[in-house]
C-alpha cells in the first residue's frame, strides 16, 4: 500500500472501532443475565428463552450493528475515541456486567454527540443508548423511585377495576385479596423495551424525528402499560389463577401480546420508510 | 463496511476473554435470608424480655413482640422500599412505623446509601464474595414502649 493510500484509509475507522466497542459492551452487559439464565434453567432451556434477554434487545443489537455497517468506513479516529475505547475495554474486563452497561452508556453518548447528524455512527449510538435504558438505567430508576413508579401502576389498575389501592398495594373488590406491585411487575420494564424497539426501527429506517414519530412512541408505551395493567388486574380479579398469570402462561401471553403490539405500532408508524425501502 | 482479518481476530479474542471471565466467575447471588432475619429478630427481642410471635406473609416474615403493655413489630424493609405499604398495613393498630439502619433510627426510611450498598453487595455476591448485609428494620411500637431503650445491635449486621 502506498503512503497516499494508507492516508486515505486509516487502519481502523471510527465506525469500525465503535462497531467493535458496541458489540463488546453490549454482549458483556448481557452476559450477567445470560449466566443466571443458564445457571437456573440449563443451556438448552436458557437458549430457548434467548438467555433471559428480550428478543427486542437482540433485535436492537442486530439493528445497531446493521446501521454501523452502512458506514462508508472512511472517517478516521478523533481525539477522545481511544480514551473511550480503553475505558470500555477495562470495564468489559471487570467481572461485573453492569460496568459494561455503564461503559456502553458513555461510548454511545460520546458517539452520538460527536458523530455527524444522520450519520450511521450517530444513528447506531442512539440505538445503543436506548438499550442501556433497558439493561441498566430503567432498573436503577425503578429501584430509586420505586414508590411513585410502582404506585402509578397500582393507580391504573385500581382505576380500571374500580377497587381500592394504597401506594403499590391493591385490594380486590370486597377486600378479600390484595396484590403488591413489585418492580418485576412494573410497566417500566416493558416501557424501556418499547423505547428500544421504537429507537431501533426509527434509526434503522431513517424515520425523521418529529411529533408524529413521538406520538407512535407514546402509543407503544401506552399499549405496554395497558397490557400490563390488564395482567395485574387479572391477577386481582382471579386470585385462584394468580401463579399462572404471574409467572406461568399469563406472563407469556402478556409478554408476547406486548411484543406484538409494540412491533405493530412502531412498524406502522414507520411504514412509509420500512415498506418503501423494501 | 469491511473488516480486516486482523480486526476480526482481535474482536473475537476480546469477546472470548471478557465474556469468558464473566461466565467463569459470576454466579447467581443468594438474596437476603428472610428466615435468618426473623430468627435473629426473635432472638433480639427475647433477650430483652419480650414474648415473640412470627407472622408469615407472602412478602416477608414479621416478628411481633410483647412485654407488659408494650407491643411492637419488626420487619425487614427492602432498600428499594417496595414493601413500605404492606409493612405499614401490618403496623396498623400498633403504632407509627420508624426505621433503624446502622443503629440509627428515623421516621423516614433511608434510601440512597442502603440501595447503593445493596447493589454493591449483590455484585460482590455474584463474584463469590459474601459481605454481611445491614438490613433496614421497619419497627412499629405502641406508646407503652416509649420508655424502653430497645437494643437492635444484634440485627444491625447479618451474614445474609
Amino acid at each position: 500500500m502506498t503512503a497516499r493510500a494508507a492516508q486515505r484509509s486509516p487502519a481502523v475507522t471510527r465506525a469500525q472501532l465503535f462497531y467493535g466497542l458496541f458489540l463488546i459492551a453490549t454482549l458483556n452487559g448481557f452476559v450477567g443475565m445470560a449466566a443466571r439464565s443458564v445457571e437456573g434453567a440449563g443451556w438448552a432451556a436458557a437458549a430457548f428463552d434467548l438467555f433471559g434477554i428480550s428478543a427486542i434487545l437482540w433485535a436492537a443489537l442486530a439493528a445497531g450493528l446493521k446501521i454501523l455497517g452502512e458506514d462508508d468506513g472512511t472517517e478516521p479516529l478523533r481525539n477522545g475515541d481511544v480514551a473511550i475505547a480503553i475505558l470500555l475495554l477495562l470495564a468489559a474486563l471487570l467481572p461485573v456486567a453492569p460496568a459494561s452497561a455503564v461503559a456502553l452508556t458513555a461510548a454511545s453518548l460520546w458517539a452520538a454527540l460527536t458523530a455527524a447528524p444522520g450519520s450511521p455512527l450517530r444513528r447506531a449510538a442512539i440505538v445503543f443508548l436506548a438499550m442501556t435504558g433497558a439493561i441498566l438505567w430503567g432498573r436503577l430508576l425503578l429501584a430509586g423511585l420505586s414508590r411513585p413508579l410502582l404506585d402509578i401502576d397500582a393507580i391504573f389498575v385500581a382505576g380500571t377495576l374500580g377497587v381500592e389501592h394504597q401506594g403499590n398495594m391493591i385490594w380486590s373488590a370486597g377486600g378479600a385479596s390484595r396484590l403488591i406491585v413489585a418492580p418485576g411487575c412494573s410497566s417500566m420494564q416493558g416501557m424501556s423495551l418499547a423505547i428500544v424497539f421504537w429507537a431501533s426501527v426509527n434509526q434503522l429506517f431513517r424515520v425523521p424525528f418529529g411529533w408524529k414519530a413521538v406520538c407512535y412512541c407514546l402509543a407503544a408505551l401506552a399499549a405496554t402499560v395497558a397490557i400490563n395493567v390488564l395482567r395485574i388486574g387479572a391477577m386481582l380479579h382471579w386470585p385462584e389463577h394468580q401463579p399462572a398469570i404471574h409467572h406461568g402462561w399469563g406472563m407469556h401471553v402478556a409478554m408476547w401480546t406486548t411484543l406484538a403490539a409494540v412491533v405493530a405500532i412502531c412498524l406502522f408508524g414507520a411504514r412509509r420508510e420500512v415498506f418503501g425501502s423494501l | 463496511m469491511k473488516f480486516s482479518g486482523r480486526f476480526r481476530l482481535i474482536l473475537a479474542a476480546v469477546l472470548l476473554l471478557t465474556l469468558g471471565v464473566k461466565l467463569l466467575w459470576t454466579r447467581d447471588a443468594p438474596g437476603p435470608d428472610d428466615a435468618l432475619f426473623a430468627a435473629k429478630a426473635e432472638e433480639t427481642l427475647r433477650a430483652q424480655g419480650f414474648r415473640t410471635e412470627r407472622v408469615v406473609r407472602r412478602f416477608a416474615t414479621i416478628v411481633h413482640g410483647a412485654r407488659g403493655g408494650c407491643r411492637l413489630m419488626v420487619g425487614d424493609y427492602p432498600p428499594n422500599g417496595m414493601f413500605a405499604e404492606p409493612l405499614e398495613v401490618e403496623s396498623r393498630g400498633i403504632g407509627t412505623m420508624r426505621f433503624v439502619w446502622r443503629g440509627e433510627a428515623g421516621a423516614q426510611a433511608p434510601k440512597l446509601l442502603p440501595l447503593l450498598e445493596y447493589y454493591a453487595k449483590r455484585e460482590l455476591g455474584r463474584l463469590g464474595f459474601h459481605p454481611p448485609r445491614r438490613p433496614i428494620l421497619a419497627v412499629a411500637a405502641n406508646p407503652a414502649c416509649a420508655g424502653l431503650a430497645l437494643d437492635w445491635t444484634a440485627l444491625a449486621t447479618l451474614p445474609r
